[in-house]
């Protein structure tokens, strides 16, 4: 029997992405900013099509379809009636949006046939509903034969919230919210507010939120939105300016919370940090109010998560510990890039009538996210001999682990680059920042001299699963970074009294517990549990730490400096590297230290191509 | 030329729409909660359109029954003579949009 091949495309808002199935599986998916270098890169996913071809060694004309993971033509009808409803002064939001929907996302075909020439067999694209794109990307590699599934984001073309049940190979939307009530845009209204930039300042908003207190809850509640039993919700659109395409809040708004926005990186105080409570409270009570609903509606006992919200790992958490499903499986890239993947299941479930390979209930289908380019020990070899990088080449792994083990253990950080790339906004230990948790310092260093930051969150931790439980108030796996929960009491020191809430640096430099470096002000981490069926280079260099230092915890973020999207090559891992405070680069099975490496004149102009973050 | 158009398919269809809405009073979608609801889920709105469809961009006629039957599906007939003018602005624009910007939109939380 011929092998089906389908591509799925994401693209024209933001993360761009492209994701190619072989008979239902994902094989290879990538987001374009890897590629292009430019965070969050909506163009069309050019870059990222030509790898997903090459990583299924196809030409284009034998993809057997083509999905895109949203319908433009619906999405402009919301416009037009969103500017109906809005008036007169909504007619820049209109002109802007009908030259980008009617001038470019409408044409996919025509962008995908000048990138790669061709449309595939069927010779046309199919657009999949954008919340379905979703829901299928967190069912169909989930190892559920049957779930609830859930999608939650700020809005696709109508729907900003859906429930579905899905079973065997079809996924049933049973019930949604429409625009312009959204709580991903109540969560983004705060994240504006606060001084932070929307779209990929909901996280910073998340990591503030442990340090207030939601003094402010009964305001959102009362005045914002109205939250009924079964966590459907409604926003009263006078509190909010996104209709009229302005800024998202109102004055209505700023009146209420007692003033303008806060200006971005100006101080932080109070105010904010109580807000992120707040809201951050609001989003964990519908998030749970919800999950109990989808449960009684649709019986089963497995949910699967998805959209943009569903990278709220502090309500992810608080979601596993009310234990109304009994598991749940979120996509990694739960976001507009995950879009694409979703996109492609459709075509592949519904057009093509493919079937499902035996879910056994435990092994998810999305190989720990390692869905990005690889680069062989030949490649990087001629880089580096193309450059005249100094390296140390060590096959036996044994070596090498307990070589960078004892790197580690003495405050070493270490640029980790190995195997294929993560799919998805979080570093697994492919492409990652590594150091000692236990080190007190680390959080600093690694803000300070990789970042180039300060900053209020700490670092997440990365532990070898079968240890989980013995540092962290969680049984389940988090292989995708996906839940916080908090760090064991048996770990944790005594909090110092702070008289100044708002000296943040300080409080979370604070030894709070015997992994300084990963936990938050309130005890919480981030936590990756590493598996050696999907991760076993990072999984055994956590084994070799654990052999040396008795801790299988190491802190892992991601390979970058701020502003900059996560590496992709070695050429980009090297010049980040070079940029920072690295000790050492692990690329494959060759190891570099900054010592050895060629004297290069000191360029700061780099930092001003990123963007602040 | 195309700057015009637009503004004066702003001002013909969206404008007399917003105008309707202020003197009848029926409104695309509710503003605000409603005490006399006791869940605000809906049925699925767009059923035909949420899991795939397909958009044949091969002509203006082709874009303009699309925009129009989800106007018809929606109960918003009243925009059938602006399902028209689409297709024609859309085959312009294509010409006129060619160029990508790597930039995020100001409108992209919104999906514009």
């Amino acid at each position: 029997m011929n092998d089906t091949y389908v591509l799925g495309l994401s693209g024209f808002y933001h993360d761009a992405a492209a994701a190619i199935l072989k008979n239902g599986v994902v094989i290879a998916a990538a987001q374009e900013e890897r590629f292009s270098r430019v965070k969050h890169d909506p163009r069309f996913p050019v870059n990222a099509i030509n790898y997903c071809l090459a990583e299924a060694f196809i030409e284009p004309d034998q993809l057997n379809a083509i999905a895109f993971y949203d319908n433009p033509l619906l999405t402009y009808d919301r416009i037009i009636k969103n500017c109906a409803m809005a008036g007169a002064e909504s007619f820049p939001l209109f002109e802007s949006a009908t030259k980008s929907i009617l001038g470019t996302k409408l044409w996919v075909e025509d962008h995908v046939k000048n990138a790669i020439g061709s449309l595939g067999k069927m010779g046309k694209i199919i657009f999949v509903g954008h919340h379905m794109s979703h829901a299928a990307s967190s069912y169909y590699p989930s190892p559920f034969k049957e779930a609830a599934v859930i999608s939650i984001d700020g809005v696709g073309e109508w729907s900003t919230t859906t429930i579905s049940k899905a079973e065997g190979n079809k996924i049933e939307l049973i019930k949604e919210i429409n625009y312009p009530h959204s709580l991903g845009l109540l969560y983004s209204a705060f994240t504006y507010y606060c001084g932070f930039k929307v779209n990929s300042g909901e996280y910073k908003l998340m990591g503030l939120a442990p340090y207030g207190n939601p003094i402010y809850y009964k305001e959102i509640i009362s005045h914002l939105i109205d939250i009924k039993e079964d966590g459907s919700y409604r926003l009263n659109m006078e509190y909010f300016d996104y209709m009229q395409g302005g800024k998202t809040t109102s004055p209505k708004f700023h009146e209420l919370f007692g003033g303008e926005p806060r200006e971005p990186e100006s101080r932080i105080t109070q105010k904010q940090m109580d807000l992120a409570a707040s809201i951050q409270l609001v989003t964990e009570e519908i998030m749970i109010k919800i999950a109990r609903y989808t449960r009684e509606k649709t019986g089963m006992k497995n949910l699967c998560l998805s959209g943009g919200v569903a990278l709220n790992c502090v309500a992810n958490g608080k979601l596993l510990k009310e234990n109304i499903f009994e598991n749940i499986w979120i996509q990694p890239a739960a976001g507009d890039a995950g879009g694409a993947l979703g996109s492609a299941y459709i075509a592949h479930f519904y057009l093509l009538n493919g079937n499902r390979p035996d879910m056994n209930n435990t092994m998810d289908r999305q190989s720990g996210s390692f869905l990005g380019p690889a680069y062989s020990n030949q490649e990087i070899e001629a880089f580096l001999k193309r450059n005249n990088y100094p390296a140390q080449f060590i096959a036996d792994q044994e070596i090498k682990n307990n070589l960078l083990a004892k790197d580690l253990d003495e405050g070493k950080i270490i640029g980790f680059f190995a195997g294929r790339m993560e799919f998805g906004p979080r570093s697994l230990g492919a492409r990652s920042i590594i150091g000692d948790a236990r080190n007190a310092d680390m959080q600093s260093k690694m803000n300070l001299k990789i970042k180039f930051r300060e900053s209020f969150r700490p670092f997440a931790p990365a532990v070898i699963f079968e240890d989980v439980s013995k540092y962290f108030e969680i049984e389940e796996e988090s292989p995708y970074m996906l839940f916080v929960a908090p760090v064991n009491t048996s770990i944790r020191k005594e909090k110092k009294e702070n008289d100044d809430h708002e000296d943040m640096i300080t409080m979370i430099n604070e030894i709070r517990s015997e992994l300084p470096a990963i936990t938050h002000v309130d005890y919480s981490a981030r936590i990756q549990t590493v598996h050696p069926e999907t991760n076993p280079s990072f999984y055994n260099l956590l084994n070799a730490f654990k052999k040396r230092t008795g801790s299988s915890v190491l802190v892992n973020t991601s390979f970058n400096v701020r502003g900059e999207p996560i590496v992709c090559s070695p050429q980009d891992a090297y010049t980040c590297f070079m940029r920072t405070e690295i000790d050492v680069l692990v690329l494959g099975d060759y190891i570099l230290y900054k010592g050895d490496q060629p004297v290069t004149q000191k360029d700061e102009n780099w930092k001003a191509q990123y963007q602040l973050d | 030329m195309i700057n015009q158009a637009i503004k004066k398919i702003f001002e013909k269809h969206i404008l007399s729409a917003h105008y309707e809405i202020k003197k009848n009073g029926k409104e695309y979608f509710p503003l605000k909660g409603d005490m006399s609801y006791a869940s605000y889920y809906e049925d699925p709105i767009h059923k035909e359109y949420a899991i795939f469809s397909q958009i044949n961009t091969g002509g203006k006629e082709d874009i303009s029954k699309y925009m129009n039957d989800i106007f018809i599906s929606s109960g918003t007939p009243e925009f059938s003579a602006l399902a028209q003018e689409i297709g024609r602005l859309a085959t312009d624009l294509k010409q006129t949009e060619k160029e990508q910007s790597s930039e995020l939109s100001p409108f992209v939380y919104v999906m514009y």
